[in-house]
């Protein structure tokens, strides 16, 4: 199955599902494919197979007859302690070829606390680490929404590709062919890449532009895409209806990476939505997007998928829901609707704060949106708040308990079964937003806010969930970083630091130590940052105009001197409010 | 045209035989949708189609004997569903054979005796005698049950037989018969006994579930559609031959 791996060695370690490939819809290997391209993502397995960003890059790929494109994921302890024991190079999983041997290796930078299993990746298909040590074997590119700022990863990566990958991925494939044509050195392709609308070669240094996707709207997701071997992290297809978000929140870089807002036709999606569901056999739909409440005919798409099923068995998920009327109009059209959990991000408990982050939804409309799930099939109810926010005082934590009294007040009132959880999470300034400047709380202060929310919560019957502060602090440098954090990343990986965003695996001591062999404080990265000097990342144009974050950081700030709210009803302080931390 | 119930059997080979078997439902119930037969769905909060499934496989066995009852809402010919089906299988999976289940048919959960085929390497004969010894010994114990919760069971009369075949390949059918209480399964029992060979785990070379006798198929497809039980053999006697799968 696996050269120098014996079937009986695969059968001991876990889930050895995930490295055997053959998945339903797996393209046919190509005959005499001029390009090899391989896609890793550096997470599990069963959350690589749930990646759109994997699907897409993989599908628009596969349909270049010249190219052979094939996937690999990070192997869990157990099998990379396998792989190494006996010596055997990282591998695609559909033809079991070294991944040293690919020509070109695309990274997924899906979230920051990937970045020690990339460079375990890299290492472990055996090649040098750092970008300046590697003359030969495949140009290992990255890409992803933590390449936002990719000037922490920079000297792991030939080249590091910032914004949409639809187009990017054929030019780079077109360069690479070219370069095979014409026998171009290394050199030559990086210089001629870093041309290219999108991507940074660190090595040729030049101003980067944030690649757009223009034709998004027009264009179809992957058709036939791939079942994961075993269950992925998100059992549904998803059907990806407009990308980018026209809500502005201050604290979201997501927001912002994805702009502009393009929405593909109901028409269309409808098509795409028979498609798939006949390709994969797939019962679930996920209307996928980073709101879909916005989707300008979100009603319409709804009652079509519902009327045109292909599957008795059929049902639609809907993630990513505002708190607003087009949610309340979604759920009267429960009967298409998959029986899970509805999921609803406030971010804040009180409306003060919910102005200054620019979250655009009132109490009232929460609470009218959880008194609507009455009838409907959502068993479970959870709620995002993030803790440490820019000019957040000790009235706005309390009322995030208050809030969620006032939610289960109205369950109580409507007879709701529901479980509810909330789950806390610390604030990470981010780059590319109005918030980019601020301070972040430290580990201490959020842990100091998180025991003073969960005693206000003590009453309250829901399930408490919360991210581990450290991890916070340790996103907020990975986010914020310049080159030094990169070393910071390069120790802590060599201290044994892998697979950061799994609690059980997270190892705090490792990264303590990387701070200090690489001496590296990490509250450089965590503090205020001037709004005059330039920051590490503003080498590259977002598309949105720095005066732009500025003017919206400063409105923010207007806000929290004053104290007032912008939504009608809701009573101004009368107090200038003393924030906790200063932003 | 009312309601129909189908028995369809399939085998699991190569990569197949490393998916678990609450995956491989999955990917088999994807297979009924692909395949645009009017199957039944289930009431509740999770429709799904209606199905049962036989006992399952221990991960990395492969089989010739998974077995799924599905309902269909009308009548279609068994083999045109058996058509449809194997146009779906994904990689490893197999169409052996599909019958309309009629009264009297035993359930998928009825007590069953099952035959599993052990293959070895040319050189293990030895190896292949000692499995035999341990199979019928009446005196043979092992640990079995939940972790934490082991106990010690002998095996007594649990294998009625274990017959050598001398191929190419070397092999050793063991039939275990219905499971008796506390007596554990046929696929837990050779579990155990691999578990004590350590590093001669390789002088095996394949492991199969080749029937499950409630759950054997009473009429096979036509041979023009399906491979029938002979062909299903000497495909896999082929696939074998190269040293391949476990």
């Amino acid at each position: 199955m696996i050269p120098g791996i014996s079937d009986w060695e695969l059968l001991d370690i876990e889930k050895p599902a995930r490295y055997v490939g053959g998945e339903w819809n797996q393209p046919q290997a190509k005959a005499n494919p001029q390009l090899t391209v391989c896609l890793a993502f550096p997470d599990l397995y069963e959350l690589g197979m749930s990646n759109l960003g994997l699907r897409i890059l993989y599908d628009r790929l596969a349909r270049d007859e010249r190219i052979q494109v094939e996937r690999t994921f990070s192997p869990w302890i157990d099998f990379e302690r396998l792989l190494r024991r006996k010596g055997v190079p990282l591998f695609a999983v559909e033809s079991k070829r070294p991944v040293r041997d690919f020509d070109l290796l695309g990274i997924t930078l899906p979230y920051e606390m990937t970045f020690t299993n990339v460079l375990n990746l890299i290492d472990l298909a055996g090649l040098p680490l750092l970008a300046k040590d590697r003359c030969s074997g495949p140009l290992v590119i990255g890409g992803g929404p933590s390449a936002s700022n990719p000037v922490p990863v920079a000297e792991f990566f030939d080249a590091i590709l910032v914004g949409d990958g639809e187009d990017a991925i054929l030019d780079i494939a077109d360069l690479l062919l070219q370069a095979k044509t014409r026998g171009w050195r290394r050199e030559e392709v990086l210089e001629r890449l870093a041309a290219i609308e999108g991507y940074f070669v660190p090595r040729f240094p030049a101003p980067v532009k944030r690649r757009v996707y223009k034709e998004f709207g027009q264009s179809a997701p992957p058709l036939k895409p791939l079942i994961s071997n075993i269950e992925s992290v998100h059992d549904r297809m998803p059907l990806e209806i407009f990308r980018g978000c026209i809500q502005g929140c201050r604290f979201c870089n997501a927001g912002f990476f994805y702009r502009p807002k393009r929405e593909r036709s109901v028409n269309d999606l409808c098509g795409w939505a028979q498609q798939i569901l006949q390709s994969t056999g797939e019962e679930t739909l996920g209307l996928i997007s980073l709101s879909t409440s916005d989707y300008s005919c979100l009603g319409e798409l709804v009652d079509r998928l519902g009327r045109e099923k292909r599957y008795p068995d059929q049902t639609l998920a809907v993630p990513s829901l505002r708190m607003n009327d087009q949610t309340l109009t979604l759920l009267e059209r429960i009967d298409e609707m998959k029986k899970s959990g509805l999921t609803f991000a406030p971010e804040a408990g009180s409306q003060r704060l919910r102005d200054i982050i620019h979250k655009k939804i009132t109490e009232d409309e929460i609470l009218h949106v959880i008194a609507a799930t009455k009838g409907s099939n959502y068993q479970s109810i959870k709620l995002y708040f993030m803790m440490g926010l820019p000019f957040e005082t000790e009235a706005d934590l309390d009322a995030i308990p208050e809030l969620v009294f006032r939610i289960e007040d109205v369950c109580r009132r409507e007879r709701l079964r529901k479980d509810l959880t909330i789950s806390l999470s610390g604030f990470v300034p981010k780059p590319f937003t109005p918030f980019q400047w601020c301070r972040q709380a430290t580990p201490q202060e959020l842990f100091e806010r998180r025991q003073r929310v969960c005693q206000g919560l003590r009453k309250s019957r829901a399930r408490i969930s919360w991210r581990d502060e450290f991890l916070c602090l340790l996103e907020g440098v990975l986010s914020r970083g310049d080159a030094q954090v990169g070393k910071v990343l390069f120790e802590a990986w060599k201290a044994g630091a892998t697979f950061d965003g799994w609690c059980d695996r997270f190892r705090e001591d490792a990264w303590k130590q990387a701070f200090e062999r690489a001496a590296v404080d990490p509250t450089t990265y965590t503090r205020e940052m001037s709004v005059d000097q330039p920051l590490p990342w503003e080498f590259i144009d977002f598309r949105t105009p720095r005066a732009y974050y500025l003017d919206e950081y400063r409105r923010a700030t207007d806000l929290a001197r004053v104290g007032s709210s912008s939504v009608p009803g809701v009573v101004e302080s009368a107090e200038p409010v003393k924030p906790l931390v200063e932003a | 045209m009312g309601d129909m119930k189908v028995r369809l059997t399939f085998s699991r080979h190569e990569s197949a035989r490393f998916i678990s078997h609450l995956d491989a439902m999955n990917h088999l119930l994807r297979a009924v949708r692909r395949s645009g037969l009017p199957y039944q769905v289930t009431q509740g909060c999770h429709p799904r189609p209606k199905t049962s499934f036989g006992p399952p496989v221990a991960l990395g066995f492969a089989s010739r004997c998974e077995v799924m009852d599905l309902t269909l809402r009308e009548s279609v010919p068994v083999e045109e569903a058996a058509n449809l089906v194997r146009q779906q299988l994904p990689i490893g999976f197999g169409l052996v054979s599909a019958v309309a289940v009629e009264p009297g048919m035993p359930p998928l959960t009825a007590e069953a005796e099952t035959e599993f085929r052990l293959e070895f390497a040319p050189d293990a004969a030895e190896l292949r005698e000692t499995a035999r010894r341990f199979f019928l010994d009446p005196e043979t114990r092992i640990r079995a049950g939940k972790p934490g919760q082991e106990r010690e069971v002998i095996l007594a009369g649990a294998v009625s037989e274990a017959r050598l075949v001398d191929g190419p390949p070397l092999a050793l059918h063991l039939i275990f018969a219905a499971p008796a209480k506390g007596i554990p399964s046929g696929a837990k029992i050779i579990q155990a006994f691999l578990a004590g060979l350590g590093d001669r785990r390789p002088q095996i070379t394949l492991i199969e579930r080749v029937r499950i006798s409630a759950a054997v198929a009473v009429r096979q497809v036509s041979p023009n559609h399906s491979q029938t039980q002979q062909e299903v053999t000497s495909e896999f006697a082929k696939n074998s031959g190269d040293g391949g799968p476990v």
